[in-house]
């Protein structure tokens, strides 16, 4: 044998494609039989062309539904692909707000940014809802295709199909606990869970992309082009194009020919699953995206919470008594203290009343995605570092709360030099309810709701490096 | 086009996987267990019931109402699964009324007769729009 510069990638190459042993065709019983999925004949005549997809269909035809077709699939696909795209860039952007990258820094302004992208985030992800689930049913013959692995390739395909279909899976279902506050069916911390599982989603989904690009081109092509869809040679592209990974499995009937009378069926059986798909992710908007835009509030009858209420007209998070401090935060001898740079000011609420007050507008904006808005009254973050002689344009700080544990109990401002940036002492003008951070609060423009740290007991400075 | 479409999604994944494996406070077990029983959840118990009702709905709804009924039950069965974890409440705390501050139980009630109400009234339109040209 004659030694090749590339002859140990072909080895490589001929163990992925090395077909293995077929199971025993005993096996081959209920949804793996062949044509489990075909189409049912209609009564009224239109029957689906059997065997469209030139393998595994019975002439006697099963019991399959006539509204599957690869069109329908790539549609579908293609949707589902953005809005996986927009909540992954929603959620990222979420994540590097709260665990800032030293390269990227991320402006303050506009300071309703993060109230719009989060919840775009939520509403998305709840619109994918039924866009997953039909999706999801349009290829489900193809989970009892024969033999169940062909080859290493195919097993690792499928393999990678699984893990795209587990990760989105997961992320729609914990989202969804998360809004709904359930955190009991999920054995594991949901917030760093849900941003690696995105990875692997978004990674699964292009990988996915580029295996079934050819299928999806081919299914996508030439809107009205009925003639082209409807020859034998671009149905053998289809199949070609699938390659060796996949082909249209027992269940994709008629690829939309919509030339012959199977063909119209598809067609309209494809418009009527994307209208139904359309109507429930529109119903689900409406029913839920109230929770932040406030004037859908009377009608989103699912929305987990509701702006405008609670508290001096504000939703609660975390409640004084639930974060245990109820007794420090009411303690008649509380101290704000400032320090840094080798000075350190306490400042008695009385102290923080007679400094300058300013007033600014601005959301609480959740990471659950619902958010409302506030006129919070108090000392600009910037007075405070002034007072330790810090410059605010060359230092940052770290807010902590009174908070004894917890996971959010402090936070960082990188630029404390935003006069948006305020230690709120009053909201609505009245001095702050307890749940809302009484005696002080952060409050910051463009910011998830959970670094507006409440209950603030010191504010450390530090250069900025 | 396809290679590095399938070249960058695996590298994605890796940094998905290694960067759950190293964050210390990710139960990678957990999320691992969750996934999977979703999975087979989703593919073994959820799918077939769906596939189940859609055979019978074939085989007990005349034909030409066929069309509104399936758009009914999609949109519903959908709203159902959003709607589910609010409706069941574990999430509620005691001391905090603003968290899932209606009756969800009610409202759901009240989408599904609306959409459903709604979309058989327009049993017509939907033929029509159903039956329109290729596209």
């Amino acid at each position: 044998m004659v030694r090749h510069p590339d002859s140990r990638a072909r080895r490589v190459l001929t163990w992925l494609t090395r077909p293995l042993p077929p199971p025993p065709e005993r096996l081959r019983r209920g949804p793996l039989r062949a044509g489990a999925f075909d189409p049912a004949p209609r009564a009224g005549g239109l029957v689906a062309p059997p065997g469209a997809d030139g393998s595994g269909s019975s002439p006697s035809g099963g019991s399959g539904s006539p509204l599957r077709s690869t069109r329908l699939t790539s549609q579908l696909g293609v949707a589902l692909g953005v809005a996986f795209g927009i909540c992954f860039l929603t959620g990222l952007y979420s994540h590097l707000l709260q665990h800032p990258a030293g390269w990227l820094p991320l402006p303050e302004r506009p300071a309703g940014l993060y109230r719009v992208t989060q919840g775009l985030h939520v509403a998305t992800g709840l619109a994918a809802v039924p866009l997953l689930g039909v999706k999801l049913w349009s290829v489900y013959p193809r989970l009892f295709t024969w033999p169940p692995v062909r080859d290493p390739a195919h097993a690792a395909a499928r393999l990678s199909v699984a893990a795209l279909v587990g990760a989105a899976l997961f992320q729609l279902v914990s989202g969804m606990l998360n809004i709904a506050h359930w955190y009991g069916p999920m054995p594991f911390f949901f917030t760093n869970a849900h941003y690696w599982v995105a990875w692997l989603a978004a990674g699964a989904l292009t990988s996915h992309v580029g295996v079934q690009l050819p299928v999806i081109r081919e299914a996508l092509r030439g809107r009205a082009a009925t003639g082209r869809a409807g020859t034998p040679e671009s149905g053998d592209a289809t199949r070609s194009a699938a390659g060796r990974s996949e082909t249209p499995a027992g269940g994709d009937a008629a690829p939309d020919r919509s030339g012959t009378p199977g063909g119209r069926e598809a067609a309209a059986g494809r418009r009527e699953l994307l209208l139904a798909v359309s109507l429930a992710a529109g119903v689900i908007t409406v029913a839920t995206l109230g929770q932040t835009v406030r004037f859908l509030s009377p009608v989103s009858l699912l929305a987990p919470r509701r702006p405008g209420t609670g508290p001096q007209g504000l939703p609660v998070n975390r409640t004084a008594a639930a974060a245990g401090v109820r007794a420090a935060a009411l303690d008649p001898g509380y101290r704000l203290t400032v320090t840094g740079l080798g000075r350190t000011v306490e400042l008695s609420l009385a102290d923080l009343a007679a400094l300058p007050q300013h007033t600014t507008v601005l959301p609480i904006a959740c990471v659950e995605g619902w958010s409302s808005v506030g006129t919070w009254t108090g000392v600009r973050l910037m007075d405070l570092l002034r007072l330790i002689d810090a410059d605010p344009g060359e230092c940052t700080a770290e807010v902590r709360s009174l908070q004894a544990g917890g996971r959010h109990r402090t936070s960082k401002v990188g630029n404390p030099a935003d006069e948006r940036t305020l230690v709120a002492l009053r909201l609505g003008g009245e001095p702050l309810a307890l749940d809302h951070g009484y005696p002080a609060r952060l409050i910051a423009p463009n910011r998830p709701g959970v670094q507006q740290t409440k209950w603030i007991r010191t504010i450390a400075v530090r250069r900025a490096s | 086009m396809r290679r590095a479409l399938i070249g960058a999604g695996l590298l994605i994944m890796g940094y998905g996987v290694c960067g759950a494996l190293v964050d210390g406070e990710v139960d990678v077990a957990g999320v691992a267990l969750f996934g999977i029983a979703l999975l087979v959840l989703h593919d073994a118990v959820f799918l077939p019931l769906v596939v189940g009702a859609g055979r019978l709905l074939r085989r007990l709804v005349r034909p030409g109402r066929q069309p509104a009924a399936r758009i009914a039950a999609i949109t519903g069965l959908a709203v159902v699964v959003v709607a589910l974890p609010l409706v069941l409440g574990f999430g509620r705390i005691a001391d905090n009324p603003t968290v899932l501050p209606r009756s969800y139980g009610r409202n759901l009630l009240l989408i599904l007769i609306v959409t459903t109400g709604t979309v058989l009234a327009c049993r017509k339109g939907i033929e029509r729009f159903r039956a329109r040209g290729p596209r």
